[in-house]
């Protein structure tokens, strides 16, 4: 990526730190990378501090765990200072964030159009009667084909799939700028994945925001995003183009390529990756 | 090893009654790994849950390691013994409040087995942990040591059929690959007949011999493992899920 490009976020320095009778423990460490509108995925197994990088993103590192940065923008607007009513003021309007299971995300005794308006009511000016059409809209948008019957629906009379079809809508219903979408998948069944993936694809090339997408399934995100940041420990151990995945330098990446049951490996026994301390050390 | 015929398996009653698994068929021999595949709510889970004599609410006819079941009636202790399950969240499937040891020898002691301090050495031996684990409880292992153990709870039974229910969707990609090493190991020791549940088709490639896949309670499809990962495969169901667990077109 060359420096003319405006950059949509960029991140040095980012650091998470939770308190513990040793003294403070990193989960996330010295985490740095740039981005545009495009397509970016982080890459790590369970602990490695990737659902804690987006949660910083979003200001919503839980306490008493402390985030610091030397430097965190997005577009203009740095983020490095910002107080809790300026990251109030941004998250669902800038930011928008997608879980991994909608069950627990969307509130069960809500109607799905008053979760979306809700987000209209925080941050915007609008009469009840453009709430609503601008909930339906959105509710459209993603692939709803009764939105009128999907707006008055509660939780728990959708499935997964569409749970986190309303998820998407809540989060796009103020067409944020970049959006961190955090395992979304990974309660869904196999085709309703590839059916909610292609819509997050559609969407973001539509919009063009710019998308987070996060997740431990490796060839997931290789097929999906552009650039893959791959984490271990807290760091940012390799940024790899995904087409160029079987080039990765790094032993931990090709572990995870190698690691996985593929066509070829029928009958054998599958790699397994020997864990070398020297990988969490800074490079 | 394995007999089903026509089972079908329902949940609920009256009216809200589901009918989880139609008609189903299937045939395990003596020391195979079938894999059977399909979506959220395709039965494949309800079907497994029949074998391990663990529902009642089925009817048909069923053939389990030499046992003849009967729709309603619970297997004798025995038969627990011989089929044995390892479920996918190894979180849930270990008390919390019960050393690893425990875990290991409540099984051994309901059926009756004698020298239980050395099988249970034997058993966390076998599953690559050592004997610094067995004292250890549950809260103190990862997902893929707690699903070792779980493993070895199975294992140390001795039966003649293993079901897995799926074993390592809750785990990471290289503990996944640990485990699926691990289970072949013991299958070709052992000569074990396992069922092996799974959403991921490649896995099930990987570690099966022949693979069944349903689709809303029905087995749609019957193909040898060869048949699957080369992509000769005949129903569109199975086409979808072969594009959408590996991204490419068949």
């Amino acid at each position: 990526m060359s420096d003319t490009t405006p950059h949509l976020l960029s991140v040095e320095g980012l650091t998470v730190t939770f308190p513990s009778p040793q003294g403070a423990v990193a989960v996330v460490k010295d985490v740095s990378f740039r981005m545009s509108r495009g397509k970016l995925g982080i890459v790590g197994e369970s602990g490695s501090g990737k659902s804690m990088t987006a949660k910083a993103l979003m200001g919503l590192v839980p306490p008493p765990g402390r985030m610091t940065a030397t430097h965190l923008r997005l577009g203009d607007d740095d983020l490095a200072g910002l107080n809790p009513a300026g990251w109030r003021a941004l998250r669902g309007r800038r930011i928008g964030m997608i879980l991994q299971d909608p069950k627990y995300s969307l509130n069960p005794v809500q109607r799905i159009g008053v979760q979306i308006e809700e987000t209209l009511k925080l941050h915007g000016a609008y009469t009840k009667a453009e709430r609503r059409a601008k909930a339906v809209e959105v509710l459209a948008t993603v692939g709803i084909e009764d939105p009128e019957r999907m707006y008055r629906a509660f939780p728990h009379e959708l499935s997964g799939g569409m749970g986190q079809r309303a998820m998407i809508a809540i989060m796009l219903v103020l067409s944020p700028d970049l959006l961190i979408a955090d395992e979304p998948t990974s309660a869904l069944d196999v085709i309703v994945r590839e059916q909610v993936l292609s819509l997050i694809d559609r969407l973001q090339a539509e919009r063009g925001m710019g998308l987070i997408l996060i997740s431990h399934d490796l060839p997931m995100v290789a097929r999906f995003c552009e650039r893959i940041l791959v984490m271990y420990r807290g760091r940012i151990i390799e940024t790899i183009e995904s087409s160029r995945l079987s080039e990765a330098r790094h032993p931990y990446t090709q572990g995870l390529v190698a690691c996985l049951p593929s066509p070829t490996s029928r009958g054998s026994d599958l790699p397994v990756l020997q864990r070398d301390p020297a990988w969490e050390q800074a490079s | 090893m394995i007999e089903v015929r026509h089972i079908d398996v329902y949940h609920g009653a009256g009216a809200t009654r589901f009918h989880a698994v139609r008609n189903a068929d299937l045939t395990v021999a003596r020391g195979e790994s079938f894999g059977l595949v399909g979506g959220s709510g395709s039965g494949k889970s309800s079907l497994l849950r029949v074998l391990a004599g663990l529902s009642r609410t089925w009817t048909g006819s069923l053939t389990i390691a030499g046992a003849c079941m009967t729709p309603g009636v619970k297997p004798a202790r025995a038969f627990h013994k011989r089929v044995q399950m390892v479920f996918q969240d190894p979180y849930a499937s270990l008390n919390p409040r019960h050393t690893i040891d425990r875990a290991l020898a409540d099984g051994l002691e309901l059926h009756g087995f004698s020298d239980i301090d050395r099988r249970i050495a034997m058993a966390l031996d076998e599953v690559g942990l050592g004997p610094s684990f067995r004292f250890r409880y549950p809260h103190e292992l990862s997902g893929g040591q707690r699903q070792r153990i779980a493993i070895a709870r199975a294992a140390a039974l001795e039966p003649e059929i293993l079901l897995l229910d799926e074993p390592t969707s809750a785990l990471d990609a290289s503990i996944q690959a640990e485990i699926l090493n691990l289970l072949m190991r013991i299958g070709r020791e052992r000569t074990l007949t396992s069922l092996f549940v799974s959403h991921d088709l490649s896995v099930i490639g990987h570690v099966c011999n022949n693979v069944g896949v349903m689709q809303q309670g029905e087995i749609v499809e019957r193909l040898t493992a060869d048949d699957l990962v080369g992509g000769r495969v005949k129903h569109d169901y199975t086409r979808r899920l072969l594009v959408a667990s590996t991204g490419r077109s068949v």
